[in-house]
C-alpha cells in the first residue's frame, strides 16, 4: 500500500471551523474527526459511486477511505486543502481495490433518487436523459470518468483534480476535456436538444 | 476561430454553462456552436444531477457512532478478531489500540460530543472566536450557526432538528433574561419562539416524506414535542417567580410550545 | 440503548467541566441587556430568515434566503463601521464570512448543478450570486483601508478572510 500522499504548494487554507477540526483530530480528538467524516461522507460517497457504479463497494471505499485518513491524518498538512488530500486516499483506494476486484456495472435502479431537474421536458425524458448520460459516463476510462466527476460534481478545480488523481494540472485539464468530447459524441443528439433554431 | 477550435474550447472550459467574452462573441454569429454550447451546457447540467442511490448498510452512521463511543477504557473492548477483520468496530478497536496515549489523554473530549444527544440535537458548533477580548453574544452566534444548519439542511428531518434546536436556544435567552430584561424585550423573544414553532416546526412536521418508517417519523416528532412540553413547564414555572412585566412573555412562550407539541403529537399519529 | 445511562451522565458532568474550563469571562446582568439590544434586529432578522430557509423547497429559493441572512449581517456591519466600532465591525465579518462560505456559497453552487441555465431559475441565480458578490464588496467597502477603521489591523485581518468567499463567488 503506497504511503499516504503529501500534497504540496496549495495555496494555505484560511483559519475557520474546519482548520480547528483537523488540528483537534490531529491531537488525537476523535469527536473533531467525526465531524469531518460529517462534512465530507455524503460527497465523498457521490464520487465514489460514480467510480464504482455499486453502491455497496462505494460505502466500503468510503468507509476505508476515512479509516484511512484517521489513521494518517497527523500527517496532512494543515493549511493545505483537507477535501482534496481526502479525495487522494480514496482515489488510491479505489485504484487498489479495482486491480483486486471485477467491476459490476448496475443499470440505474428504480429507486434512484433523482435531483431536481428543471427542465421544460416530462419526467420520462428527464429520466431516460439520465439513464442515458450515466450510461455513457459509466463507459469513460476511469481515469477520464475520475476527472470529469471530480470537476462536474464535487466542483473541485483543475488544479485540486490533479493533486487528487496524482497528476499535473494539464493532464487533468485534458482528461475533463476529453471526458465531455467522448459524451457529446455518444449521446444521441435529440437527448441533449440545442433549444430552437439549432442547426448543428 | 474556426468552428472546431471553438468547440473544443467549450468542452476544455471549466464550465461549458459559462462562455468567456471571446467564445459568446463567437456564438452570437455562429449558428452551429451556439447549438453545441447549449448542448454541452445541457450535459454538463445533467452530469451534475447524475442520481446516486442512497448507500446501502448505514455505514456513515456506524463509524460516526464508533468515533463518537465513550472511551474504550471505560467499556470492555470489542472481542479482538484476526487482525484482517474488517468490521468497523475491529478497525476502530485496532486504531484505538495503536493510539492509546492519545485516545486516553482525550477521552473527555470525545465524551462531551458522545451519543445521540450530540448526533441529534447538538448545539451547533460556535462561531470560531477571532478575538477573545470581545464580547460576543451568544443567541447571535447560535441563530446564525443554526441558519447555516438550515441552509445545509437536505430533508425534513434534518430541517426539524435545526429548527427545534433554535426553539429550544430562544427558549433557554428568554429565561435566562426574564429577570433582567424589560418586559418588551422579553415580548419580542417570545414572538421570535412563537414564530420558529408555529411557521417552521409544526409545518416540517407535516412534510416528512413518506418513505420514512411511521415509528422513526413518531420518535423524531414525539421527542421534539417533550422539548416543547420542556419549554412549556419551564416558562410556566418561571412565570411564577419572574417579574410581573415578564409574565405576559413567558406566558405566551409556554402558550406556543404547548400548541407546537400538540400539533406535533397530532402529526407523529398521522393526522394534522 | 443500555449505554445511554453512562453516555447522558458523562455528557452532563463533562459538560460542566469544560464550561469550567471555558476562559471567556461571564457577562454581567447590563452585559446581557446591552448585548441583547445591540443585536436584536439581527437577531430578528436572522430568525426569520431561518423559517423561510425551513421552508424552501427548491435550492434557487435556499440560496435566496441564505443570501438574505448574509445581507443582514452585511447592513449591520455597516452600521458598526459607521459607528467606527472595530470591535463589532471584526465581530460581525466572522459572522458573514461563516454564513457566506457555509450557506450561500454551497446553496449557490448546489443550485446551479440543477438548475438550465437558460431558465428563470438560471437568471434569478446568476442575480443572487452578483448579488452575493456585492455583499462581500460592501463588507470591504464598510470599512476602506484609509480609513480608521480600515487601517486597525483585526479589521484588516477580518477583511482579508474574506478573500476565499470572493474567489468562490467568481
Amino acid at each position: 500500500m503506497t504511503r499516504e500522499p503529501e500534497l504540496s504548494a496549495s495555496p494555505p487554507e484560511p483559519a475557520g471551523e474546519e482548520a480547528e477540526w483537523i488540528t483537534a483530530a490531529q491531537a488525537g480528538d476523535r469527536g473533531a474527526f467525526a465531524r469531518l467524516v460529517d462534512r465530507y461522507w455524503d460527497r465523498l460517497y457521490r464520487w465514489l459511486y460514480h467510480m464504482t457504479r455499486d453502491r455497496h463497494a462505494a460505502e466500503d471505499l468510503a468507509q476505508e477511505t476515512f479509516l484511512r485518513a484517521l489513521a494518517a491524518v497527523k500527517s496532512f498538512r494543515a493549511g493545505t486543502n483537507f477535501r482534496a488530500w481526502l479525495f487522494r486516499i480514496g482515489h488510491n483506494n479505489f485504484v487498489n481495490q479495482k486491480r483486486s476486484e471485477r467491476r459490476t456495472k448496475h443499470q440505474l435502479p428504480d429507486d434512484t433518487p433523482a435531483h431536481d431537474v428543471t427542465t421544460a421536458e416530462g419526467t420520462a425524458e428527464n429520466r431516460e436523459v439520465l439513464e442515458v448520460v450515466a450510461r455513457a459516463v459509466s463507459d469513460l476510462p476511469p481515469d477520464f470518468r475520475s476527472a470529469l466527476m471530480l470537476r462536474v460534481d464535487e466542483g473541485l478545480s483543475f488544479r485540486d483534480v490533479a493533486k487528487v488523481l496524482g497528476t499535473t494540472e494539464e493532464t487533468a485539464r485534458w482528461r475533463v476535456f476529453k471526458a465531455r468530447q467522448k459524451l457529446m459524441k455518444v449521446i444521441p443528439p435529440e437527448l441533449l436538444p440545442a433549444g430552437a433554431g439549432d442547426e448543428g | 476561430m474556426n468552428c472546431d477550435a471553438v468547440q473544443n474550447l467549450i468542452l476544455a472550459l471549466p464550465d461549458p454553462r459559462e462562455l468567456t467574452p471571446e467564445l459568446r462573441e463567437h456564438t452570437r454569429g455562429c449558428a452551429a456552436c451556439a447549438g453545441f454550447a447549449r448542448r454541452a451546457a445541457k450535459l454538463e447540467t445533467v452530469l451534475a444531477a447524475l442520481p446516486v442511490p442512497a448507500a446501502p448498510e448505514g455505514k456513515k452512521a456506524d463509524l460516526l457512532d464508533d468515533l463518537t463511543r465513550p472511551d474504550p477504557m471505560m467499556l470492555p473492548m470489542p472481542a479482538a478478531r484476526r487482525s484482517g477483520g474488517n468490521g468497523v468496530a475491529e478497525r476502530a478497536a485496532r486504531f484505538l489500540r495503536r493510539n492509546a496515549g492519545a485516545a486516553a489523554g482525550l477521552a473527555a473530549a470525545a465524551l462531551i460530543a458522545v451519543g445521540g444527544l450530540w448526533f441529534a440535537t447538538r448545539p451547533p458548533k460556535p462561531i470560531p472566536d477571532e478575538l477573545a477580548k470581545v464580547q460576543k453574544h451568544p443567541l447571535l452566534d447560535k441563530v446564525v450557526a443554526r441558519d447555516v444548519q438550515l441552509a445545509r439542511a437536505a430533508s425534513p428531518t434534518q430541517k426539524l432538528e435545526a429548527l427545534g434546536g433554535m426553539a429550544e436556544e430562544l427558549a433557554g435567552e428568554a429565561r435566562g433574561m426574564a429577570r433582567l430584561a424589560p418586559g418588551a424585550e422579553l415580548r419580542q423573544m417570545a414572538g421570535w419562539y412563537e414564530k420558529v414553532v408555529r411557521d417552521g416546526l409544526v409545518p416540517q412536521s407535516a412534510k416528512l416524506p413518506p418513505h420514512v418508517p411511521a415509528a422513526e417519523k413518531a420518535a423524531l416528532l414525539q421527542t421534539i414535542a417533550t422539548k416543547l412540553d420542556a419549554d412549556a413547564a419551564a416558562a410556566d414555572k418561571l412565570s411564577g417567580e419572574a417579574p410581573q412585566d415578564a409574565q405576559p412573555a413567558l406566558k405566551r412562550i409556554a402558550d406556543a410550545a404547548r400548541d407546537g407539541g400538540q400539533k406535533l403529537r397530532a402529526a407523529a399519529r398521522g393526522g394534522n | 440503548m443500555t449505554r445511554w445511562p453512562h453516555t447522558l451522565l458523562a455528557f452532563v458532568l463533562l459538560s460542566a467541566w469544560a464550561g469550567a474550563q471555558n476562559g471567556a469571562p461571564a457577562l454581567t446582568a447590563e452585559d446581557k441587556v446591552r448585548l441583547f439590544r445591540d443585536n436584536s434586529a439581527l437577531i430578528e432578522s436572522l430568525v426569520n430568515d431561518g423559517v423561510a430557509l425551513s421552508a424552501a423547497e427548491t435550492p434557487v429559493k435556499r440560496a435566496e434566503h441564505s443570501r438574505s441572512a448574509a445581507r443582514a449581517i452585511v447592513n449591520a456591519i455597516a452600521q458598526a463601521a459607521t459607528a467606527e466600532n472595530a470591535d463589532r465591525v471584526v465581530e460581525l465579518a466572522g459572522l458573514f464570512r461563516t454564513v457566506a462560505r457555509d450557506a450561500v456559497v454551497p446553496a449557490l453552487d448546489d443550485a446551479r448543478r440543477v438548475v438550465s441555465p437558460e431558465s428563470p431559475d438560471g437568471k434569478k441565480l446568476r442575480e443572487l450570486r452578483e448579488q452575493a458578490a456585492r455583499d462581500v464588496s460592501d463588507v470591504r467597502a464598510a470599512a476602506p483601508p484609509t480609513g480608521k477603521l480600515g487601517t486597525n489591523a483585526r479589521v484588516k485581518d477580518a477583511l482579508n478572510a474574506l478573500d476565499e468567499i470572493s474567489d468562490a463567488l467568481k
